[in-house]
């Protein structure tokens, strides 16, 4: 199966900056997969998802050397909005982008954008009310909303281009946890029953992480460990980010008593795994 | 501010508000036209009149009132104004065209007040004006809010570092207010960056033209009124150039 996304030695130089904002990245990303990207301040998360829709290098200049093919199309020949059809985006801030009258409308703004006939524009408007269970707040303005509902509604109007990939970057920072479990929730549906690809910017592991079959971590630019959530946590690299203290006390235990078993990601399954242990199932106890 | 309050948009129940704002627009031109012709105060005092009777029916007579208050002063001046510097034409010139303002004004208002800016930016758009204008209009009425929360953030962060905004003179209060702009003027270009973003991911900028989710429709009582409107439009002004003879 060939990759829906696939990066070869990318290279990123905003204009008028000195370093690249992106070194070296190698990067392949399969159909369905639900990719969790995260990293310090400033390691190029951000860049990395402009890159993905063409707002790199199309709305923000710069050098870029490498191949970047996003769902078979070569972003540098792609314009933005051939790729909006195809690559969902999704901001931290909802307000920004949001910027319609109403719900109905504010989904309603990328199929205009792109010259859908009215029939059909009224058939997937009214799909994606109902899928996203805001047949009710149709006519309320998006601002009205409180901010978990407006992310929801900034999602809601991305599925309605039917995109394949959607990128978020750090949908979840202006929401309360509970908001933010919802909306990953969200995420997590639309990525199994629809196979649509999600790739999730997220500082917040602990909340994230379950619903992530990959992790990439990055740094100054570069891709520093990628792999399952369970593998790339106990590696080196992963000390830069916030490890999750259910990962954290895995860890421990796993010094202390020379036991291997499955990384816990939830505190549901550190409670399995230590009752496990406790029932001396298993080495070195 | 009260003044701007009464241009600003009161959504409400009434007939007024019901009807197309093109539809509305043609009754506005109507008047425009009317009161720029005719300078004789008894055919304004009848427009202002004629605008005071659809503001009870737009339901709106309290903010409307505001507006037109607040342009009394304004219609004073230009009393007073036309009677010093052109002496020669009388007192009935100068009511005259403090009249036309006013009944200007009080037209706009009564429109801006009983109309929603985003249905008013979507028959324009339904009328042929390009996306571009449009999201324009959108846009900027929509970020208002947004703006002067960002001044409220940007006063509070320097209130907080010491910066005096509400003692001293006028001038070290304007010095003081002025230092404001810079940060203020940053965080808009950035935000104004994001929301492009945002919107090029939607699609916005592409190739063809932009098509319309549920274009705004007129009802036959628009179309009555349009072309009552447009028929004395038609009458005023050949009346005006003097067509009969
Ligand atoms: N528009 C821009 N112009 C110039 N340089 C930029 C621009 N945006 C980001 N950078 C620089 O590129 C580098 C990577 O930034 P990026 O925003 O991708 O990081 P990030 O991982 O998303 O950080 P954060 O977690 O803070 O969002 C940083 O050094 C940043 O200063
Ligand atoms: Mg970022």
């Amino acid at each position: 199966m060939t990759p829906l996304i696939e990066l070869r030695d990318v290279y990123f130089t905003y204009e008028g900056e000195k370093n690249p904002a992106l070194k070296g990245i190698n990067l392949e990303i399969k159909e369905g997969e639900f990719v969790l990207l995260t990293g310090p301040s400033g390691c190029g998360k951000s860049t990395l998802c402009r890159l993905l829709n063409g707002l790199i290098p199309h709305f923000y200049g710069g050098d870029l050397k490498g191949e970047v093919i996003v769902d078979g199309l070569d972003v540098r020949s792609t314009p933005t909005y051939e790729m909006a059809k195809h690559v969902g985006m999704v901001f931290q801030n909802p307000e920004n982008q949001l910027f319609n009258s109403s719900v109905e409308r504010e989904i309603a703004f990328g199929l205009e954008s792109l010259g859908f006939p009215p029939d059909e524009m009224e058939r997937r408007v009214e799909e994606v009310l109902r899928a996203f269970n805001l047949v009710e707040l149709r006519d309320t303005p998006p601002y009205m909303l409180s901010g978990g509902q407006q992310q929801k509604v900034a999602i809601a109007s991305i599925i309605a281009l039917r995109p394949k990939i959607i990128v978020l970057d750090e949908p979840t920072a202006n929401l309360d946890p509970l908001s933010a479990e919802e909306i990953l929730e969200l995420l997590s549906v639309l990525c199994k029953d629809q196979n649509i690809t999600i790739i999730l910017v997220e500082h917040r592991l602990e909340i994230a992480l379950k619903y992530a079959s990959r992790l990439i971590i990055m740094k100054n630019g570069e891709k520093i460990a990628d792999g399952t959530p369970r593998d790339v946590l106990l590696t080196k690299e992963a000390e830069i980010v916030g490890i999750p203290p259910v990962v954290e006390v895995y860890k421990t235990i796993r010094r202390r008593y020379r036991i291997t078993r499955v990384t816990p990601l939830t505190p549901h399954d550190l409670a399995n795994l230590i009752e496990s242990l406790a029932r001396g199932e298993g080495n070195g106890l | 501010m009260s003044m701007l309050e009464g241009f600003l948009y009161k959504p409400k129940e009434s007939p007024l508000h019901k009807l197309d704002p093109r539809s509305k627009a043609v009754i506005l031109v109507f008047y425009t036209v009317t009161s720029l012709i005719y300078l004789d105060p008894i055919v304004l005092i009848l427009l202002l009149l004629s605008v005071v009777l659809l503001s009870i029916v737009g339901k709106c007579v309290r903010e409307w009132s505001k507006s037109v208050k607040a342009t009394l002063t304004f219609a004073l001046v230009i009393f007073i104004l036309n009677v010093l510097a052109s002496p020669g034409l009388g007192y009935t010139y100068a009511l005259a065209m403090s009249l036309r303002f006013l009944s200007l004004a009080a037209a706009f208002s009564l429109y801006f007040l009983t109309t929603p800016p985003e249905a008013l930016a979507l028959s324009l758009e339904a009328a042929g004006l390009p996306r571009d204008f449009t999201l324009m209009l959108t846009l900027s009425l929509r970020f208002v809010p947004t703006l002067a929360r960002d001044l409220q953030i940007v006063t509070d962060a320097f209130r907080s570092r010491g910066l005096k905004l509400d003692s001293g003179n006028y001038v070290e209060r304007l010095y003081n207010f002025a230092k404001l702009l810079t940060p203020l003027i940053v965080f808009e270009i950035r935000r104004s960056l994001m929301i492009a973003e945002a919107l090029e991911s939607r699609g916005f900028g592409g190739a063809v033209k932009p098509s319309l989710y549920k274009p705004p429709k007129m009802s036959l009582i628009d179309y009555m009124i349009t072309a009552g409107g447009l028929v004395a439009l038609g009458v005023i002004v050949c009346y005006h150039l003097g067509f009969p003879q």
